[in-house]
């Protein structure tokens, strides 16, 4: 399955390799989406497809190395009934998470989408919102 | 160039209609037209196309709709009224009113506003009616509030007084902060570019040279049947930028096709969606609606700039728009579209499917639309009093030749410190001031011509005040005949008159 997950460095963690650590131990390969880092603290978006054990098992190595780790549950919701397809949302996704198809249909890609929250914004249908 | 705008010279509307009729009408919506002609040319897809369909489905801020409430027991004449808290003009009959797409509910602001409540209305839905009034014999009632329906209006039409732009200007955005305008919100430092309309679908682009499009044209006008009614507001077809006003019966349309929106800091507004057939009348027409997106020109424009006159930052077609990806300054970077092309496809599919099942006619307009208007600014001119405002008309003048102790003595008898020295038609030869007076009278002189100043400043009746004051204290003087253009004098104007004036303008 895949999954998101926002990942916070607390203060003082940011320069030990917690991350490279967890991704040899697991084996699993994740996707940063997004990342705000200072020389104190951190906040990163990723993703990642594992099975659920695994994922588990990714979670509690952070945690027990006192990283918090938040999973991401579908963040975003648009209703298609609400909207258009008329495009005012996509030029300004900072990670191109939007998208207009051959048809001119309005297509989310919720996997690539890091819940700024631009588009809800943007969107004069209010179809689109963040959960 | 002698052509008759307007001329049917390929078929008639008769013609067309007859064939709707029979079912076998050939209609393209403008794309296909558009692609039919680059495989098989102008001359014969003009033969063998009888109605270009087109479509476009925007936010038309200039939109509202007229509704007629019903009289209330004991009737009332409603001064004002709120639609589910969102004012309705009320300046019109005791129970018309007009509801407009930008009005914005008092109480939910940004969120909910006319457009709203047109898309409730049409959905159906129940919508909050509240009415004061002042109580008069006739209508005693002054206040109301219940639930309405558009089953409970007796009309319902949708008016809108600037539709269908024939194309409109690109934005994009050379500050370093993030703006919020009715062009979406757009990323600093020429971060992301937003244009509207749909190009080589765009009802007006098909015809710009106004030659099928005029007063009675029947459209498609939010899922229902409209009529064109007229140009509309701000119609300025010379530099590209036609309008429509178009009305149609709000009770037969559809919500798919009338949304209310809510653009981000900016306010409500209202998305419509605009089919217009296109009659292939002449070879003229055809070639309008021949034109593809990279026929169809605009500009990228720069909304940072807070003026009128927003600089063009370069020329752009619909193609590249469309792309996703556009240059500025050396840049690729996203586009994205405002205005649904999706939408402006499926209508001008409805319009064309409407057409070939000949439950559509086509109407030839009564009258055609101007193409000579242009759309003026508006200056704002700050009110400030002119000359003839402020001086006196009634001048004690004297003659060159007068004798110097009876005008002195004028002078002092009247109170007045400024003599204009006119000739015999009246027209200014000199000035004299008390002091020049008291001054020739000292001196032994006799005659006015030998004291009087030769060189007078004048004022012009609708000359400002501030440029008379200027002349003032450029030359060191107190007052000024006011003449006319052939030198005539026609009152007088004096730092007294100026300071009196400004006394009452600025005291309680
Ligand atoms: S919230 Fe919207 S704009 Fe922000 S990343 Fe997700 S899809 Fe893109
Ligand atoms: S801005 Fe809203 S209505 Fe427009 S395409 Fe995006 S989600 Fe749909």
């Amino acid at each position: 399955m895949k999954v998101k997950l926002r990942i916070v460095y607390p203060t003082g963690y940011v320069e030990r390799p917690i991350l490279a650590e967890a991704i040899l131990t697991t084996g699993i390969k994740m996707n940063i989406l997004e990342a705000t880092l200072d020389a104190r603290s951190g906040e990163l978006i990723a993703s990642l497809e594992a099975e659920e054990p695994e994922i588990e098992r990714l979670v509690g190595f952070l945690r027990d190395r006192g990283v918090k780790v938040e999973r991401i549950v579908g963040m975003l919701k648009v209703d298609k009934d609400r909207c258009i397809d008329c495009g005012a949302c996509v030029s300004i996704c900072p990670v191109q998470a939007i998208e207009i198809s051959e048809d001119w249909s309005v297509r989310f890609d919720e996997d690539r989408c890091v819940g700024c929250g631009a588009c809800v914004r943007a969107c004069p249908m209010k179809a689109v919102t963040l959960v | 160039m002698g052509f008759v705008r307007g001329e049917e010279s390929l078929r008639t509307y008769e013609e067309i209609n007859e064939k709707v009729r029979r079912g076998d009408a050939v209609v393209m919506t403008a794309e296909e037209f558009a692609s039919y002609v680059e495989q098989a040319g102008l001359e014969k897809a003009a033969k063998e196309v009888d109605v270009v369909t087109t479509g476009t489905f925007g936010a038309m801020c200039s939109s509202g709709a007229f509704l007629n409430f019903g009289h209330t027991e004991p009737p009332m004449k409603m001064y004002r009224c709120w639609l589910n808290d969102v004012p309705a003009y009320k300046g019109l009959a005791a129970v018309d009113a007009y509801i407009g797409a930008t009005a914005m509910s008092e109480t939910r602001g940004f969120e909910y506003g006319g457009g709203h409540v047109i898309e409730d209305l049409v959905s159906g839905r129940e919508v909050e009616l509240r009415a004061e009034a002042y109580g008069t014999d006739c209508y005693p009632r002054k206040y109301l509030e219940t639930h309405i329906t558009i089953e409970d209006l007796n009309q319902a039409v949708l008016l809108n007084p600037r539709n269908a732009y024939q194309r409109y200007v690109a934005a994009t955005n050379s500050t370093d902060r993030t703006l919020y305008t009715y062009m979406g919100t757009l990323l600093p430092h020429y971060g992301n570019v937003t244009f509207s309309g749909s190009g080589v679908l765009n009802p007006l682009c098909k015809d710009s040279g106004f030659e099928t499009i005029g007063v009675g044209t029947r459209i498609f006008l939010g899922g229902g049947v409209g009529y064109v009614i007229g140009e509309g507001t701000q119609h300025n077809p010379r530099k590209g930028f036609g309008t429509l006003m178009v009305k149609g019966d709000l009770k037969r349309m559809n919500p798919r096709y009338l949304r209310g929106a809510s653009i981000y800091r900016y306010g409500t507004t209202l998305y419509v969606g605009v089919g217009i057939p296109i009659p292939l009348i002449n070879m003229r027409v055809a070639k309008t609606a021949a034109l593809r997106d990279e026929d169809i020109w605009t500009e990228i424009v720069d909304y940072g700039v807070p003026s009128r006159n927003r600089p063009a930052i370069r020329k752009v077609n619909y193609k590249e728009l469309k792309s996703g990806r556009v240059v500025v300054n050396d840049e690729t970077v996203p586009c994205s579209p405002l205005s649904s092309i999706r939408m402006a496809r499926e209508i001008a599919e409805t319009l064309k499917k409407w057409l070939t099942e000949g439950i559509f006619f086509l109407t030839r307009p009564v009258e055609l639309l101007p193409t000579d208007t242009v759309f003026k600014p508006l200056e704002v001119k700050r009110r400030e009093p002119r000359v003839r405002e402020v001086m006196k008309a009634e001048v004690v003048t004297a003659k060159p030749t007068d004798d110097i102790r009876a005008v002195a003595k004028l002078l002092v008898n009247r109170g007045v410190d400024h003599i204009p020295i006119v000739d015999d038609k009246g027209v200014l030869v000199g000035i004299v001031t008390s002091w020049d007076l008291a001054k020739a009278l000292a001196l032994g002189k006799d005659r006015l011509m030998d004291v009087m100043t030769r060189r007078v400043v004048t004022a012009g009746l609708d000359d400002s005040i501030d440029s008379v004051v200027s002349k003032m204290s450029r030359y060191n003087i107190s007052g000024l005949p006011v003449v006319d253009d052939r030198r005539r004098v026609i009152g007088l104007i004096t730092a007294d008159d100026i300071s009196r004036r400004l006394y009452r303008r600025f005291l309680p």
